[in-house]
């Protein structure tokens, strides 16, 4: 995978350190500790600019979600409506039982199973 | 129902119209020709029929129907409809969804002699919203009530939250029907203080949430709640105490204990709540606001609240692993709540 950038517990501090070339197919973003109300704000500007950034070239998102210990419902609602917006181009991985839970509730099984899985490119 | 309504039903357009039945059953063949006169006039009109009743209850109706009851959609109301606070969503505007542009036709039976005094006031607010949810839909609720096993009190308040009654051979409107805001208002009760084994923590503001999860975690698992048990607590407490965070001036207070087989949470906060449908309705995933306690709803065994115009007390419970003994009883037959 391309470039991962951490965002320690969710984008306090170091908010915003990902870097990709242009001729990158792939960004990566790892999202570590938990997601509430204290950092909602931080996630949904990282989510946004993620996507914003990207979008010219088409580049596929994966955000890694295996250090990830709790996700609030917002959270997950920011994670189902960023995958809806990408148009396809927003994957999420592994994700603890939890944390899948959450996204289900919120609606993730409605946007796409596949949403879990790797893109095949 | 409005008088223009009723006019209505006398003209015989009842069929564009939102019905709700009260039926009052005094034993198994007054439930089944009730209940099953109501599902084959459904049937027979092209209906999609949900019969949501308790297990046992369940069990009459499906004998009762023999090979039509493949037709019906049939769910066990004491585990479906357990937490009455969210049986108007996921149970009958679920169903009502999934048939949308038809008329549909429900047997919910949300009220039975096992439901226990906590859990009651919820679910009279939820027979009474119904009305408030379901006016102007295509669709006819038929509620059975068990006149010889529940208490009269719960009687007269099903002639008040039912605009039509019905005894299985006639029909008749509620003269004690109520606006249900009136029933909802009467159901808004002040919550039992916690014992003094209770414990506490308050909470001030956003970089405090996850010390409230915390303690959540540690009371239940100290508590014997199962790790599941524990993260759907976590969710639920979390959502309700960031409310408090996100739309109060003040602090909350978080207050954790067993008692009776449950695992209770409370939350106290100076939140003034206005609006009744809050929760009930399901929202869409761009809905930034009323989620919260729509999942709450979702991931919790009991959810009472109590609103005041100074504050709102928010109490969560879910049922321990054990079971803790208890038992939802039916007049006709007994089952076990887990």
């Amino acid at each position: 995978m391309a470039d991962v950038a951490t965002v320690d517990q969710l984008g306090l501090g170091d908010h915003g350190c990902w870097t990709f070339d242009d001729d990158r197919e792939q960004v990566g973003v790892r999202l570590a500790g938990e997601a509430d109300l204290s950092n909602r704000q931080a996630l949904l500007a990282l989510l946004g600019q993620l996507l914003d950034e990207t979008a010219a070239k088409g580049i596929q998102v994966v955000v890694d979600l295996t250090e990830v210990t709790f996700f609030d419902a917002a959270a997950a609602r920011a994670l189902v409506r960023a995958r809806t917006a990408s148009r396809g181009r927003l994957w999420l991985k592994g994700a603890s039982a939890g944390v899948a839970r959450m996204l289900w509730l919120q609606g993730a099984g409605e946007v796409d199973d596949s949403a879990y899985r790797w893109p095949s490119a | 129902m409005t008088a223009t309504e009723i006019a209505a039903c006398v003209r015989g357009e009842r069929s564009q119209l939102f019905e709700h039945f009260g039926l009052f059953y005094r034993d198994i063949p007054e439930y089944v020709a009730g209940v099953t006169a109501f599902v084959r006039s459904a049937l027979a009109a092209g209906q999609p029929v949900l019969v949501a009743v308790p297990g046992p209850n369940l069990e009459l109706v499906r004998r009762a129907m023999g090979p039509e009851a493949g037709l019906l959609r049939l769910a066990d109301m004491a585990a479906a409809g357990r937490n009455p606070r969210r049986i108007i969503g996921t149970v009958l505007l679920a169903f009502a969804a999934a048939h949308e542009g038809r008329r549909v036709a429900i047997v919910g039976e949300p009220i039975w002699p096992g439901r226990t005094p906590m859990e009651y006031p919820a679910c009279l607010a939820h027979e009474a919203l119904i009305n408030e949810v379901f006016e102007g839909r295509d669709a006819s609720i038929l509620c059975p009530y068990d006149a010889s096993g529940l208490d009269d009190a719960a009687l007269v308040d099903a002639t008040r939250t039912h605009p039509w009654l019905t005894d299985g051979a006639s029909t008749w409107a509620s003269h004690s029907y109520c606006q249900p805001l009136e029933t909802v208002a009467a159901a808004n009760l002040p919550l039992p203080a916690p014992p003094a084994y209770a414990t506490e923590i308050s909470y001030h503001d956003q970089h405090d949430l996850a010390a409230v999860r915390r303690f959540v975690a540690h009371r239940g698992l100290a508590g014997g709640l199962t790790s599941d048990q524990i993260a759907d607590l976590t969710l639920a407490v979390n959502e309700i105490t960031a409310n408090t965070v996100e739309h109060t001036t003040g602090s909350g207070r978080l207050t954790v204990w067993r008692e009776d087989g449950a695992f209770i949470c409370q939350v106290d906060d100076d939140g003034r709540l206005t609006d009744p449908l809050a929760g009930y309705l399901p929202t869409s995933i761009d809905a930034h606001r009323g989620r919260g306690l729509a999942l709450v709803n979702q991931l919790c065994d009991l959810v009472r609240l109590h609103t005041r115009p100074d504050g709102t007390t928010i109490r969560v419970q879910v049922a321990m692993p054990d079971g803790g003994g208890r038992t939802v009883e039916f007049t006709h037959g007994r089952a076990v709540a887990g």
